[in-house]
C-alpha cells in the first residue's frame, strides 16, 4: 500500500522536473477513505520563494480544501492523514508538519543536507512546543524511511546534472569548479 | 535608554574551558633543551594539541609536556634527559576568545590568535550608536506590525544597504497555522522579485512600490517616508532570495522559520523575545551556527527593548 501512494508522490516529483524544480513530490492521504486529499511538488523557482517545498504546498492545498468544505479544521483532519514524500522532509517542513498536527510520514530517500527526520536534526520527535504563546507540546512524527528510495535518488541525481537557473552566477561558477 | 545587543553565537564561544591530563617533566640540563624537544616532537607529536606550547618556564626550570594521559593509563614514562615526571591538567581545546585564553593560561601556556571582530561580538559591542538607533527604529516598526492587528508577532525585512523596508508581516495562525510573521515576510520579498505564493487579503493591496525609506530624526524618533522613486526591480542575480537582507522580528523564529531563513539566505536576524519552546536560533537549537548547514547568518537578540522602552524615550 505504501508503494501505491509513494508512486503518486513520485509522479508529483516528475511534475517538478518538468518545470525545472528540484524533483521532490508528495501526497497527503486520508487514512480511512484511502484517498488523496492534497498533492504537492517543489515550487521554489516558480515562486522565487525558497520555502515553497512540496510539503508546504500540500499543506496549503489541504488548508484550501478545509476552507472550501466550510469550517473543517485543519488540525482535526491532519491526524487522520498520512504524508508520502519522495525525500526526507527538511527541518523547516518537519516542524511545519508537526505544527499542523500531522503525525504519520513515509519518505523515500534521506536528505543529508537539510533532513529534519534524523539526518541533520531529530526535529520529528524532539520535545517541542508550539511557537511563542502556544506552549502546548506538539505531537511527534512517526516516520518510516526508504520507500522506493532508489527512484527518488535517481530523479535527484538526474536533476543535479543540470544547474539551478536562479542561483547567482558566482555560486554556479564555484559549484562548477568544485565538481571538476 | 537601557537596552543592549547580544550576538547569538555558537555555544563553544561561551563554554568554560575543558581540561585533560598530560604527563610533564623537567629538563635536567637546559643546554640540551633544544635537542630533547626535537626528539620529543618525533617520538611524542602533539598534533592534536597544537594550541599547547610544549615548554613552560617556571621558577627558572623548564617544564616540558610529554603526552596526554588517558584516564586509566599507568603513566610510567622514561625519557632521556627528562626528570621528575608528573601529571598536570592542561586545556583540552584551543581558546577561542580572550576570556577562554586568560582562563587557559592559568593552567598552561597556550597559543592564541585574537579575533578582533569576534571579541566585539562576544562583548556585545558590534554596533555603532548610529547603527543601534537604526536597529531600534526598525524593531519598533516590527512591533507596530504585530500590534496593529493584535497579532502575537511581527516582522520586517530590510535591505540595510539601501535602508529600505522590503517586507512586513505578522503572525496570522488563525487564518493558516503556518503563516508566521517570518514566513510571510519571506513570501513578500519573493513577491517583490516577481514571485510569491500567498495572496491573503491583507497583503493584496501591497504593490511592489510600497517600499518605505526610514530615517532617524534628530531626537531619535523613526520617520517613515515614501521612497522617492520606486526601487527598480533588480536583476535576479543582484537580489537572490533574501541574500544580504536583515530581518527584524519581535519573537525568536521557531524551528520552521529558522530553517526557512537558511533556505532564503538571510543576512542578519534581530529579535527581542526568545522562544523557549521552539526557538530555532538560540533557545532550543542554534540552526544558524551548525557547521554542516550550507548557509550561515548572524543573529542578535535585543535585550530590554520592550515596547514601553521604545516609545517612552
Amino acid at each position: 500500500m505504501e508503494e501505491k501512494w509513494m508512486s503518486e508522490a513520485l509522479k508529483m516529483a516528475e511534475v517538478a522536473v518538468e518545470s525545472r524544480e528540484v524533483p521532490v513530490g508528495c501526497v497527503i492521504v486520508n487514512n480511512q477513505e484511502q484517498k488523496i486529499l492534497a498533492r504537492g511538488c517543489n515550487e521554489v523557482n516558480a515562486t522565487l520563494n525558497a520555502t515553497r517545498h512540496a510539503e508546504m504546498i500540500a499543506i496549503d492545498k489541504l488548508m484550501e480544501l478545509c476552507r472550501s468544505n466550510g469550517g473543517t479544521k485543519l488540525e482535526e483532519l491532519t491526524p487522520k492523514c498520512t504524508l508520502y514524500v519522495t525525500v526526507e522532509p527538511c527541518i523547516m517542513c518537519t516542524y511545519g508538519l508537526r505544527l499542523v498536527k500531522l503525525t504519520r510520514v513515509f519518505f523515500g530517500c534521506h536528505n543529508e543536507r537539510f533532513g529534519g527526520c534524523g539526518s541533520m536534526m531529530n526535529a520529528h520527535d524532539m520535545e517541542l512546543g508550539g511557537p511563542a504563546g502556544v506552549p502546548a507540546l506538539l505531537p511527534p512524527l512517526l516516520v518510516t524511511s526508504g520507500i522506493m528510495k532508489e527512484i527518488a535518488i535517481e530523479l535527484l541525481q538526474e536533476f543535479y546534472k543540470g544547474e539551478n537557473p536562479n542561483a547567482p552566477e558566482e555560486k554556479m561558477k564555484r559549484k562548477r569548479r568544485h565538481e571538476n | 535608554m537601557e537596552g543592549k545587543f547580544e550576538a547569538v553565537l555558537h555555544d563553544d564561544y561561551y563554554k568554560d574551558i575543558e581540561l585533560c591530563w598530560f604527563s610533564c617533566g623537567l629538563i635536567a640540563d637546559k643546554k640540551e633543551a633544544a635537542q630533547i624537544i626535537k626528539k620529543l616532537a618525533i617520538s611524542h607529536p602533539m598534533s592534536n594539541y597544537l594550541h599547547l606550547k610544549r615548554v613552560k618556564q617556571f621558577n627558572d626550570e623548564l617544564h616540558v609536556l610529554i603526552k596526554r594521559v588517558e584516564d586509566n593509563e599507568d603513566s610510567m614514562l622514561f625519557i632521556e634527559g627528562i626528570t621528575q615526571i608528573y601529571t598536570i591538567q592542561v586545556p583540552l581545546k584551543k581558546p577561542l576568545t580572550r576570556k577562554q585564553f586568560i582562563e587557559s593560561q592559568k593552567f598552561w601556556n597556550c597559543h592564541f590568535f585574537e579575533d578582533k571582530k569576534l571579541e566585539k561580538y562576544v562583548a556585545g559591542l558590534m554596533f555603532t550608536s548610529e547603527e543601534i538607533e537604526r536597529h531600534k527604529c526598525y524593531m519598533k516598526l516590527a512591533q507596530d506590525e504585530a500590534t496593529k492587528i493584535m497579532s502575537p508577532a511581527g516582522g520586517l525585512i530590510v535591505d540595510p544597504e539601501q535602508d529600505i523596508i522590503l517586507a512586513r508581516g505578522y503572525t496570522n495562525t488563525k487564518w493558516h497555522p503556518l503563516q508566521h510573521a517570518v514566513m510571510k515576510c519571506i513570501d513578500e520579498v519573493a513577491r517583490l522579485q516577481g514571485g510569491g505564493a500567498w495572496n491573503e487579503p491583507a497583503a493584496v493591496n501591497r504593490t511592489s512600490d510600497d517600499k518605505r525609506r526610514i530615517s532617524v530624526d534628530i531626537d531619535g524618533t523613526a520617520v517613515e517616508q515614501e521612497s522617492g522613486a520606486p526601487v527598480e526591480k533588480r536583476s535576479k542575480i543582484e537580489s537572490y532570495l533574501c541574500t544580504k537582507y536583515d530581518l527584524y522580528t519581535t519573537h525568536e523564529p521557531c524551528i520552521m522559520c529558522s530553517m526557512a531563513l537558511v533556505h532564503s539566505r538571510i543576512g542578519r536576524v534581530f529579535y527581542i523575545h526568545p522562544d523557549p519552546f521552539a526557538g530555532g536560533i538560540g533557545s532550543r537549537v542554534k540552526i544558524h551556527c551548525r557547521t554542516n548547514i550550507n548557509h550561515h547568518f548572524e543573529v542578535f537578540r535585543m535585550h530590554d527593548f520592550d515596547k514601553k522602552d521604545l516609545y517612552n524615550e
